[in-house]
């Protein structure tokens, strides 16, 4: 054959393939909603600590719980810094192969960079303060769960969040009342909130006294702030299991009528269905290590670093060797 | 002899080039298109179950959702109150890029996009115009509203949207449909949500304008330029622009409009989808 036939040969070849992968390419399909292949499970993210490898363990689901401290409705768009503040910070973590549940109490106190957002969603600047500050600088609303969600994410050394439910703690009595209210027997005399709380007893926990139990703090003390954390934990594992007996479906419709005003969630019937398959009653409970500091006008909670990152490699990662 | 064989390679070298560098332009549009379709597939899919066949988000006042009893593993499928949910995922729109603000929905139509917008200076009012949500270059860009005009999504009496006449039809590139009137029927509805409410809004005009910015003309910020009044005028005495106007509509003071704008292929001209807000969801 000679040069020039070749040669068209080639260009026709060419012409072929570009033509091939021009249709490929949706070049001529009017629908450009392509289907895109099933998600494989990922792989987890793969992180170097100490000199080693690890692999995030990718049968655990991470629920961020926020408790809002807030006279308004969830669903307002907020002027900046008026949202409300994260007193309660909670990440649940369910292990889906085990079965076992872990909570890590984050000190609402606890320093880090706080993104302050302008009206239009964008951060204008980045100031140290308490994380509990995240939710107020964010918009309200959606934004502000978003905004805790990531700067919680980062102090997590970016462990993935799957899911959030952000509470207005107003309204916690009455969540409290529609799941019929909780008991819980008192690990110390609680005597302060309500006189039926002496050590030791059990008490059924209805109405206001639910509120007083989860928010009450005494600002005489120094890192009061503790002690709260250790009453919510005891109060919020002892609510799941109110809920793990009614079951997903009826969980979610007993809090529908309050999402957007009370409850702000993107968790779905089907999540709480999933939740409700874990049982709370050997829940392992970690509060973040670290050190209280009175300075003059505001308590501020230092991360131990060291300890902490430790602690979410050994229990989120899995040692590559 | 040899002039014309040097032309021939010459020539056969520059098809070369030309055909190489439209699989490369190909791939590179594939992969963006490929990124929208998996964006709005993760942000679409907040977890609950979609209606089979339905694409475009609807608010759902109730939504079905396969749940399973804790102690005899029994599946079924429930109808569930879900308390008017937005159907979009806005943390994933965050995630990915966080001047996406909201997100605009024809239903039966592929229009089904996130909405962005750049906020800075004047001049990056266009930032997305032929940018793709990682901020590359591409030649569909993003639907998007100037920052300069789009004050409170909520308040504003008019926002414009502003999207290429892609002839791969992504983005705007089936806005020119609605010079049929049948199709102004069977796709009458948009849907416009944001982090904080979802709205509908009916379509009541499609008209083609020249290439002036409408905004400037009628935000009632610019000195020697019009406001809403003057918008709400033009619009009912029909001088806004030359098209379809839904009969016996009459634009007032109170009424919110969102604006489709994209260009007339050839001339310049802009082709503008107007639309009254109807429901706040």
């Amino acid at each position: 054959m000679n040069r020039k036939g070749i040669i068209a040969i080639l260009v026709v070849l060419i012409l072929v393939l570009g033509g091939v992968i021009a249709y490929f390419s949706g070049v001529f399909s009017k629908d450009t909603v392509e289907s895109v292949p099933e998600g494989s499970q990922s792989v987890g993210n793969v992180i170097e600590y100490d000199g080693k490898k690890y692999a995030y363990n990718t049968h655990l689901t991470n629920i961020l719980f926020l408790g809002i401290d807030t006279n308004d409705t969830l669903d307002k768009f907020s002027k900046p810094a008026h949202a409300g503040q994260s007193d309660a910070i909670y990440l649940l973590t369910l292990n889906n192969e085990t079965g076992e549940v872990s909570i890590i109490q984050i000190n609402r106190n606890a320093m880090t960079d706080i993104d302050i957002y302008d009206k239009s969603g964008q951060v204008s600047e980045t100031i140290p303060g308490q994380v509990t500050l995240q939710y107020a600088y964010g918009n309200g609303g959606t934004q502000s769960c978003w905004a805790a969600k990531q700067t919680i994410c980062e102090m997590l050394y970016d462990i993935p969040v799957d899911g959030y439910l952000v509470m207005n703690m107003e309204g916690i009595s009455t969540i409290n009342d529609e799941f019929g209210g909780v008991t819980i027997t008192m690990p110390r005399d609680y005597t302060v909130i309500d006189p039926s709380m002496t050590e030791g007893a059990q008490v059924h926990i209805m109405g206001d006294v639910a509120e007083r139990f989860v928010r009450y703090r005494d600002l005489t003390q120094f890192n009061s702030v503790a002690d709260r954390m250790d009453r919510q934990v005891l109060y919020i594992t002892a609510l799941m299991d109110t809920m793990r007996n009614r079951g997903g479906n009826e969980v979610y419709n007993t809090i529908s009528p309050y999402l957007n005003d009370l409850i702000l969630t993107n968790l779905g019937p089907e999540d709480f269905n999933t939740m409700a398959q874990f049982s709370y009653d050997n829940c392992r409970i970690y509060q973040t290590p670290g050190k209280m500091v009175d300075t003059e006008n505001f308590e501020e909670f230092y991360i131990n670093d060291e300890e902490f990152h430790k602690y979410i490699v050994e229990n989120y990662y899995m040692s590559m060797s | 002899m040899k002039k014309w064989r040097v032309l021939y390679y010459f020539g056969m070298i520059i098809a070369i080039t030309a055909i190489l560098a439209i699989i490369i332009y190909e791939s590179v549009a594939c992969s963006q298109r490929r990124k929208m379709a998996q964006l709005q597939q993760d942000a679409l899919n907040n977890g609950y179950s979609q209606t089979v066949g339905e694409t475009v988000p609807y608010p759902s006042e109730s939504v079905e959702a396969v749940v399973s009893d804790p102690d005899t593993g029994k599946e079924e499928t429930v109808l569930v109150d879900s308390g008017l949910i937005c159907p979009v995922d806005f943390f994933t729109l965050w995630d990915t890029n966080s001047d996406i603000y909201a997100w605009l929905a024809i239903p039966g139509t592929i229009i089904n996009y996130p909405v962005v917008q750049k906020s800075g200076t004047y001049d990056d009012s266009n930032y997305y115009i032929r940018r793709d949500l990682d901020g590359n270059y591409s030649t569909a860009g993003n639907i998007y509203s100037q920052h300069f005009y789009n004050k409170d999504f909520d308040e504003d009496p008019i926002t414009v949207i502003y999207g290429h006449h892609m002839r791969d039809l992504s983005m705007f590139g089936t806005l020119d449909e609605y010079n049929d009137k049948s199709y102004i029927d069977a796709h009458r509805y948009v849907y416009y949500y944001t982090a904080h409410h979802s709205y509908r809004y009916r379509i009541i005009g499609v008209v083609e304008r020249g290439s002036d910015n409408v905004m400037y003309k009628y935000s009632g910020t610019i000195e020697g330029q019009g406001d809403f009044g003057d918008f709400v005028n033009d619009f009912n005495m029909g001088t806004f622009g030359d098209g379809w106007k839904e009969e016996g509509f009459m634009a007032s003071s109170d009424d919110h409009f969102l604006l489709l704008s994209t260009c007339v292929r050839g001339s310049g001209h802009r082709e503008i989808v107007v639309a009254v807000r109807e429901e706040v969801l």
